[in-house]
């Protein structure tokens, strides 16, 4: 799991059947000092995280398992919305 | 499975419901002379450990699955033990990185 900001919504209409109804966020995976890390990604969201969010997420199998469907075709999923990180002594990401 | 130490923990209260209330560690990888690299990863705190510790993360989802005992739980790093100690054939890794 790993850290990232919502950067928006995307909007897709015709979708595989196992991702109907699902909103996708795209998200830039940061570091907990809010760096960028690597490609922005599109994720499953079942929590509701809206852009500017930081958000923890999921990849791989274990996405599905953010949704009803354990078995849907995704590989990214929202699993929670941070308040801020506690890096050793220092208060960081702070909404 | 990796070798990291824990740097801190993520604050968040709305979660998905199947996370639970468990304790959301960021641990960064260690290499082989002790220092951090890479971005954070967040794993799941099952046995209790404190910022400053190494430890050693399994980052699988079936390992989250029946560690959590949530079947469900949308969960991929657990922090499962607390390296005492690292020996190399030319030493050990040293705690505090080179």
């Amino acid at each position: 799991m790993h850290l990232a900001r919502v950067l928006g919504r995307l909007v897709s209409t015709v979708k595989q059947e196992t991702l109907a109804a699902i909103p996708l966020q795209w998200i830039q995976p940061i570091t907990a000092f809010g760096d960028s890390t690597g490609k922005p990604i599109v994720a499953v969201d079942r929590i509701g995280s809206g852009p500017g969010d930081v958000v923890v997420y999921i990849t791989s199998r274990e996405a599905a398992m953010t949704l009803d469907d354990p078995f849907a075709a995704v590989d990214a999923g929202i699993v929670a919305k941070v308040d801020w990180c506690n890096v050793r002594q220092e208060r960081t990401l702070d909404a | 499975m990796f070798l990291a130490r824990v740097v801190g923990d993520v604050v968040a209260t709305h979660r998905h419901g199947e996370l639970g209330g468990r304790k959301l560690l960021l641990v960064r990888r260690l290499t082989t002379d002790g220092h951090e690299e890479g971005a954070e990863v967040i794993a799941l705190d099952v046995i209790g450990v404190g910022v400053g510790e190494r430890v050693l993360v399994v980052q699988e989802g079936g390992a989250a699955r029946s560690l959590s005992g949530s079947a469900r739980i949308p969960a991929q790093a657990v922090v499962v033990g607390v390296v005492d100690r690292v020996d190399l054939t030319d030493g050990e890794v040293p705690k505090e990185g080179r």
